[in-house]
C-alpha cells in the first residue's frame, strides 16, 4: 500500500501512521461533504480516514445536535448512522416532529407556478405573486407583488451570484425571481420588489428558460430566454442598467410557427438553447453565434408527436415529454437516443429527470412510470410502475432518494423510493384534522428534506410546508408492516424484539 | 514580562533561543522543561527540522507577544496569520502541521489544518492525489464502489 508522502522525520512516541491519521483527521474535519467524498476516493488510506468515526461524529452533531447518541448507537459506524439518517430525512420516511406550517389566502388555485427557496415560498394567483416568509412566526408572513397586469405564465429562481446584477449588494448569494406574463412583459424581482421590467414581446409571454444562458462561462453578460405566443424566442441581457429594461433585448429568434411551450438551456454548452413549440417542433439555437441574421442561429431541428409537455436538458441530452411519449435527444448529433411510449396510450401530465442515474419519471392518468434511458431498443418498458392515484398525476418530483407524485384529483401526495418504487409515505395536502374536503393538489415543490404543496380551489388556497430535517420515528411503509406482522410472534418480545 | 530564555534544538542541531513565555505555548516543550534536565545545547526536538522550527518560533513569538484585547487587534492577528500562511509552500505547510501536532500547539495546528482543507476545497479526486503525492491503490472495481458510495454527497 502506498503511503502518503508526509515526511516522517525521525522516530517519535507515535508511529508515523498514527500521526498522519490524527493530523489528517484534523484537516478533514474542516472539509465540506463533497470535498470529503473526493478525499475518500483518492486511496485506501485516505478512505479509512474519511470514513472514520472521529470525522463523522462532529458532522452528525452539527446536523442533528439532539439526536446524536440514540441514532449512532444502533449503527455499525457513525458514517452509516449519518447516511441512514440522511436517507430517511430525504425520503420523508419519518412520522414525528415533522415541522409543519400552513398558510391560506384568497386566490384561485388554477396556477401551477410554485417555487421553494431557502426561506421563502413563491406562488402565483392570476396576475399576482405571493411571497411567503417561512421563518416568520409573527404577522404578515405573506407579501403580495401585484405589478403584473395579466396572468403569470412562468416563474423561475436564479442565483444572484451567477450574474453581475447584484454583485455589490448584501445577499448576492440569494436567489432572484423572474416571471413572465400574459401582459407581454417579463419582470425581475429582488427582495420583494420589481427590479427590472423587460418589454419587447408584443404578445403574451408563455415561458422562460430554466437556466441562464452563458452560465459558468467567462462572460458576465448572462442572458435569460423567453418564449412568446407568436413563436418568437427572445434573449434578454440581465446586465442592462435601465430600470425599465430598455436595450436589454439582445436578440429575437424566429423560426417557430406556433407558441413556445418550453425552453431549456443545454448542460454541456451553456450557450445552447433548446425550444419546443405547441406543434411539438424542437429547435436548438446557438446564442453565442455572432451572426446577426436571426434564423442562422438555429443549429438543430427535430420534432416529436403529440402535445408537448416540456423539455429538460442535462449534459448533452435533451429530454422531451409530449403526448404519450418520452424522448431523449443527443444535442451533439440531434439523434434520438431513447424513445418510449406509455403502453395504454395514457397521456403524460408531468415528468422529471434524474440524469445521474439515467432515469426519467413520467406521470400518467393514474400512475407514475420510471424509465431507464440506457435501455434503448424499439419498445422499452418502464422499469417500475407506481400506482396509487385516482386522477392525472399533474405534479411530479424526482431526486436520487424519492419520487413524489401529486394529482389535482387527490387530497394527498405519495412518496416512493426511487431505487425500487416502494411507497414510503403519503402526505395530505389539506388542513390537518379538518373534515376531509374534496380538494386536490394543484402544485408541489420539493427541495431535499422539504416539500410544499398547494390546494386547488376557486376561493381559498392552502399552502402547506413540511420539513423532515429534524423529524424522528421511522414511518413503516405497508410492506414493512406486512413484513413485521408476518414474522411477529408474541413470544418474540422477550427475545430482544427491536424495531 | 518573563525574560528567562529557552534554547530549542532542531533535528539538524541548530539552536533557537526564545523567551520561555514564547516556548511554553507548546504543551510538549512545556512538559519537556518541567520533566527533563536539558542538555547543555538546549531542549532537543528531534522531529523538527530547523527550517520548520524557524517558522514555528516565528508563529509562537507573534502569538505570545500579541494578546488581542479588542476586535481590531484580533483582526490584526488574523491578518498576520493569513500572511504567515501565504508565504508557505505546500511541503512546508505539511511539515508545519506535523510539527504543530508533535509540539502540541493547538492554535497553529488548527490554522494549518484549515489551510490544507482550504487547499482541497473544490478539488477533483485526481487533484487531491497530486496535492498529497499519493498513488491510487484501488482496483478498478474498488474505485467504482467507493465512487458510488460517495455519489450521494453531490446529488
Amino acid at each position: 500500500m502506498e503511503q502518503p508522502s508526509l515526511p516522517p522525520k525521525s522516530p517519535s512516541s507515535k508511529s508515523v501512521y498514527d500521526l498522519e491519521f490524527d493530523v489528517l483527521t484534523h484537516c478533514v474535519n474542516h472539509l465540506s461533504l463533497s470535498d470529503l467524498s473526493n478525499f475518500a476516493r483518492t486511496c485506501k488510506f485516505f478512505k479509512s480516514i474519511a470514513y472514520s468515526d472521529s470525522v463523522w461524529r462532529p458532522l452528525f452533531r452539527n446536523q442533528w445536535p439532539k439526536l446524536e447518541s440514540s441514532s449512532i448507537s444502533r449503527a455499525s459506524s457513525v458514517r452509516n448512522a449519518y447516511l441512514d439518517r440522511h436517507a430517511a430525512v430525504q425520503q420523508f420516511k419519518l412520522e414525528e416532529d415533522v415541522i409543519e406550517k400552513y398558510w391560506s389566502f384568497q386566490g384561485s388555485g388554477d396556477s401551477r407556478c410554485l417555487l421553494l427557496d431557502k426561506d421563502e415560498i413563491f406562488l402565483t394567483s392570476g396576475s399576482m405573486i405571493v411571497k411567503i416568509n417561512c421563518l416568520s412566526d409573527g404577522s404578515h408572513p405573506l407579501v403580495y407583488m401585484r405589478d403584473h397586469n395579466a396572468k403569470i405564465t412562468c416563474m423561475r429562481l436564479f442565483l444572484a451570484s451567477k450574474t453581475s446584477l447584484f454583485r455589490n449588494e448584501a445577499g448576492h448569494k440569494d436567489n432572484f425571481l423572474v416571471t413572465s406574463s400574459c401582459d407581454h412583459s417579463i419582470r425581475l424581482w429582488w427582495k420583494g420588489h420589481c427590479y427590472r421590467n423587460f418589454k419587447g414581446h408584443n404578445v403574451p409571454v408563455t415561458t422562460l428558460s430554466d437556466k441562464l444562458l452563458g452560465e459558468g462561462s467567462s462572460s458576465t453578460d448572462n442572458l435569460i430566454a423567453s418564449g412568446g405566443e407568436d413563436g418568437t424566442v427572445r434573449l434578454w441581457s440581465l446586465r442592462s442598467n435601465s430600470k425599465r429594461g430598455q436595450r436589454a433585448l439582445r436578440a429575437t429568434l424566429k423560426g417557430h410557427g406556433r407558441a413556445i411551450k418550453s425552453l431549456s438551456v443545454s448542460g454541456y454548452k451553456t450557450s445552447l438553447l433548446v425550444s419546443i413549440s405547441r406543434d411539438a417542433k424542437i429547435k436548438v439555437w446557438d446564442t453565442a453565434a455572432s451572426s446577426s441574421a436571426c434564423s442562422s442561429r438555429c443549429v438543430g431541428d427535430s420534432s416529436v408527436n403529440g402535445p408537448p409537455l416540456g423539455i429538460k436538458c442535462f449534459e448533452s441530452l435533451c429530454y422531451v415529454a409530449a403526448g404519450t411519449s418520452i424522448t431523449a435527444i443527443d444535442l451533439r448529433t440531434m439523434e434520438k437516443v431513447f424513445s418510449a411510449a406509455a403502453a395504454c396510450q395514457s397521456q403524460f401530465y408531468s415528468f422529471d429527470v434524474l440524469p445521474s442515474k439515467s432515469l426519467v419519471c413520467t406521470g400518467g392518468r393514474d400512475k407514475a412510470m420510471l424509465w431507464d434511458v440506457r435501455r434503448s431498443g424499439t419498445n422499452p418498458e418502464p422499469v417500475i410502475e407506481m400506482e396509487g392515484h385516482c386522477g392525472p398525476l399533474s405534479s411530479l418530483h424526482m431526486d436520487s432518494y424519492k419520487i413524489v407524485t401529486g394529482s389535482v384529483a387527490d387530497s394527498y401526495c405519495n412518496v416512493w423510493d426511487t431505487s425500487c418504487g416502494t411507497p414510503l409515505n403519503s402526505l395530505p395536502v389539506g388542513i390537518p384534522h379538518e373534515p376531509e374536503l374534496p380538494i386536490g393538489c394543484s402544485a408541489m415543490a420539493v427541495s431535499g428534506s422539504r416539500i410544499v404543496t398547494t390546494t386547488c380551489g376557486e376561493e381559498a388556497r392552502l399552502v402547506y410546508l413540511r420539513d423532515f430535517m429534524n423529524a424522528t420515528c421511522p414511518k413503516l411503509s405497508n410492506e414493512d408492516r406486512n413484513c413485521t406482522s408476518k414474522f411477529w410472534e408474541p413470544q418474540g418480545i422477550s427475545d430482544g424484539f427491536d424495531d | 514580562m518573563s525574560t528567562k530564555k529557552i534554547t530549542l534544538l532542531s533535528s539538524d542541531r541548530e539552536q533557537f533561543i526564545v523567551d520561555e513565555a514564547v516556548a511554553i505555548q507548546s504543551q510538549t516543550i512545556k512538559n519537556l522543561i518541567e520533566d527533563t534536565v536539558p542538555d547543555e545545547d538546549g531542549i532537543p526536538l528531534p522531529v523538527v527540522h530547523s527550517r520548520i522550527l524557524a517558522k514555528v518560533t516565528e508563529y509562537l513569538t507573534k502569538h505570545a507577544n500579541y494578546k488581542p484585547h479588542n476586535d481590531a487587534a484580533k483582526e490584526e492577528l488574523k491578518n498576520w496569520d493569513v500572511k504567515f500562511l501565504g508565504k508557505l509552500d505546500n511541503n512546508t505547510l505539511f511539515d508545519l502541521i506535523l510539527a504543530a501536532n508533535y509540539l502540541d500547539i493547538k492554535g497553529l495546528l488548527d490554522l494549518t489544518c484549515q489551510a490544507v482543507a482550504d487547499l482541497m476545497k473544490g478539488m477533483s479526486v485526481e487533484e487531491v492525489r497530486k496535492l498529497f503525492n499519493i498513488e491510487n491503490d484501488f482496483t478498478p472495481e474498488e474505485e467504482e464502489a467507493v465512487r458510488k458510495e460517495n455519489q450521494w454527497a453531490f446529488d
